[in-house]
């Protein structure tokens, strides 16, 4: 009997085979961080004494791993977990300060989106010296001051993948054509990181 | 687009002091950080001594994740800094590594130009496994593959992939589960050793 | 910009009026009589961004460069003459590790004096791609709209500010700083939907014209270097199995096969005469997932697993786009 899949905490199950789905439903969410907490508690719980629960929370984690990347068949430990918990058990318990709020979204990427932090990055006027043109056909150098200007901060990546990127950004620079600024703007763009050979 | 760190209640319920929920995050990353420090050290033995010294650091750490990345990405670290602390302990480095390419590992995750010699019967496995994982989806019906994919592969959140097909969430949750099940029932003879192990 | 890819009466019209613009820019320059400056200021948008394009190519001009990308300052020191017939630039930045990038037409060599190396940078020759071409001015305007903003005084320069917003928010807006004499672009700003500042170019000292050749000149005798060129071949997408659909007004400019870290990679370089982006395919990593990548100031990248193949799309472009190029990517016979 499948459970009321737009309401499946309110499912009603009995029987083993249900109850055990129920489970791996709950299970399922648990792992995409998508249950209430108050189920969440109480599956953690079970989870305490519950074999076959353990085996198909590992089973479902499998899933995603598996579609990833077929390496996952590889390197198997039996055992493992028990090890670590019995570790564990001789470790005194943390517990984080109460003061923290309790946090309902968090950013992976910091990716700027709503309510990005702009961060003012003002440039002081750079005034230089003028210079006298030697030849008479040239207009005459003048200095500019630089103008100050508000420019958004990128944020600060956690894991910064920049040896990756920065071949991305090579390559797409060297066939990139800027029409309007100087040739040469994509190469302080991209801060000149160069493709060289790549190693064997 | 909004991310959420699956792994967050879990997380959290450990910070209020439960290692029972520990448990389920060790069981969930110990397959990837196997993997990851392979790369580093290629003994099986002493790869599983480390990843069980990585997830204690962890786990005595914990306190001070405040959920700024997500919860992996600060497990690698500390998996990666405690490979590097063990192999100069032993006097060693990884074999053909210099600094800059364990550099390149901290950076990202190329599972394929750092990886030991792969055994021949470890190169079928991984054969039969894809195989397997492709069979699975492929036979899957479109609803349930597009749901699995949309949050397996592109990390989408219930809510995002709601919006994405035009769903209310209980079903989104239902797919996702059900694919994963049928995905499921296809690995399992592949990846179970010892049913009477808990784990 | 191809020209042989415009059709004939573009090609006659484009030229006759670039004629006229530049025997005005100098009349102007000699004179500054009333009629020349009527000239400039009787300008249409297509106008000016025909004049900018073109003085950006044809014009000698040195100077320092300030380029601002969140909270770093870059300067550089950059040189350029036109020989007649081709561009010659050099790029001397003067932060970081020494480098110079010296540029005759579509080569760019890269020197990186600590390792003696000369990298040559080369674009595929135009002649492998019949039919493609660069946005024209005209194109550029179907997807932007142009507003001749008002005149500013940037140093001593009269300038002319144009303001150029995407029509679709798909893309970037840019406001330029052209120096209504000469044409040559001063300054610029790269915006976003919201109106913020994502990077900055602007020249802190330039001289026109007058330029010394030697000055291409390297800092480094390079004799002796080890030289190595990016490998490029042309390819056909639909030929190597994919359907790629860049946003309206993004025509290929070239679609190759490199290598890169992980083996042979497939990218098509997109432009829309403002913006260029790249679509790169190549094989997925064991671990890989679909993600977006972290922003560079105006730059952002979007990588995508598509099967046993990573799509990664790179370009001046905002997040969403980014991301969207990358959906649409699609797989086609075999």
């Amino acid at each position: 009997m499948n459970p009321d899949p737009v309401h499946p905490s309110h499912s009603v199950s009995t029987s083993p085979a249900g109850e055990a789905d129920d489970c791996a439903q709950r299970l399922s969410a648990l792992l995409d961080g998508e249950l209430d907490s108050e189920a969440c508690r109480a599956l953690v719980e079970r989870l305490r004494h519950d074999e076959e629960a353990c085996r198909t929370w590992a089973l479902l984690n499998c899933v995603g791993d598996a579609m990833r990347s077929a390496d996952v068949a590889t390197f198997h430990s039996a055992g493992f977990v028990a090890r670590v918990s019995a570790a564990l058990e001789r470790e005194p318990t943390v517990l984080a300060p109460a003061a923290l709020p309790q946090r309902s979204t968090v950013r992976r990427w910091l990716l700027p989106g709503a309510g990005a932090a702009v961060a003012a990055a003002v440039l002081i006027a750079v005034g230089l010296p003028s210079r006298q043109a030697s030849s008479p056909d040239a207009t005459i150098a003048k200095a500019l001051p630089v103008p100050t200007a508000t420019v958004v901060a990128a944020p600060v990546p956690v894991i910064d993948r920049s040896p990756q990127l920065e071949r991305y950004l090579a390559a797409h620079r060297e066939l990139a054509e800027p029409t309007l600024m100087p040739h040469s703007t994509p190469y302080v763009r991209t801060s000149g990181a160069v493709l060289m050979q790549e190693k064997r | 687009m909004s991310e959420r760190d699956a792994d967050w209640q879990l997380v959290e319920r450990v910070q209020r002091g439960d290692k029972r929920a520990f448990d389920l995050l060790v069981a969930k990353y110990q397959r990837k950080l196997f993997r990851l420090l392979s790369r580093l050290i290629r003994d099986p033995a002493e790869t599983e001594d480390v990843a069980q010294e990585a997830f204690i650091k962890a786990y005595r750490a914990l306190p001070n994740f405040r959920g700024e990345s997500a919860f992996y990405t600060w497990l690698y670290r500390i998996a990666i800094n405690t490979a590097k602390n063990y192999l100069v302990a032993q006097g060693r480095r990884a074999p053909t590594q210099t600094e800059t390419e364990i550099e390149d590992a901290e950076n990202f995750e190329d599972g394929d130009s750092l990886r030991t010699e792969d055994t021949p019967d470890r190169m079928l496995m991984s054969k039969q496994v894809a195989e397997a994982v492709n069979r699975a989806i492929e036979r899957l019906p479109e609803e349930l593959r597009t749901a699995i994919v949309l949050r397996e592969l592109e990390g989408l959140s219930y809510d995002e992939i709601a919006v994405s097909m035009n769903c209310p969430i209980g079903t989104v949750r239902s797919r996702i589960f059900r694919a994963r099940e049928a995905v499921a029932e296809e690995l399992r003879p592949l990846l179970e050793t010892n049913k009477d192990r808990r784990w | 910009m191809q020209w042989f890819a415009l059709p004939r009466w573009r090609r006659l019209s484009s030229a006759v009026l670039l004629l006229a613009l530049a025997s005005l820019a100098q009349a102007q320059e000699r004179t500054g009589s009333a009629a020349g400056a009527d000239a400039v200021d009787g300008r249409s948008a297509e106008q000016w961004l025909q004049v900018v394009q073109q003085a950006a190519r044809r014009l000698d001009y040195s100077g320092t460069m300030v380029y601002q990308q969140g909270n770093e300052v870059r300067m550089s020191r950059i040189v350029h003459v036109f020989d007649g017939k081709v561009s010659h630039e050099r790029l001397q930045p003067m932060d970081g590790r020494p480098r110079e990038f010296i540029r005759r037409a579509d080569e760019v060599k890269c020197l990186i004096p600590e390792a003696k190396r000369v990298v040559i940078e080369r674009k595929t020759r135009a002649e492998s791609f019949p039919g493609l071409a660069a946005a024209s001015a005209s194109e550029l305007l179907q997807h932007y709209s142009v507003n001749i903003a008002g005149r500013e005084r940037v140093g001593g320069f009269d300038c002319q500010v144009l303001e150029i917003r995407p029509r679709m928010g798909d893309r970037y807006g840019y406001r330029l700083w052209v120096d209504r004499a000469s044409g040559l672009l001063l300054r610029s700003q790269t915006i976003n939907d919201r109106g913020e500042v994502l990077e900055q170019m602007a020249f802190a000292e330039v001289r026109i014209g007058g330029v010394d050749r030697e000055q291409l000149k390297p800092s480094w005798p390079t004799d002796g270097w080890k030289v190595d060129e990016t490998a490029h071949r042309p390819v056909d997408m639909k030929e190597q199995g994919w359907r790629l659909a860049p946003p309206s007004g993004f025509k290929p400019l070239y679609t190759v096969r490199r290598p890169m870290a992980s083996g042979p990679a497939l990218q098509a370089v997109y432009s829309d005469g403002l913006a260029s982006l790249s679509v790169f395919i190549e094989p997925a990593a064991a671990s890989d997932t679909s993600e977006a990548l972290p922003r560079r100031g105006p730059i952002n990248a979007y990588a995508r697993r598509v099967g046993d193949s990573m799509v990664t799309v790179v370009g001046e472009i905002p997040a969403e786009t980014a991301r969207a190029v990358a959906q649409a990517v699609e797989r086609v016979g075999r």
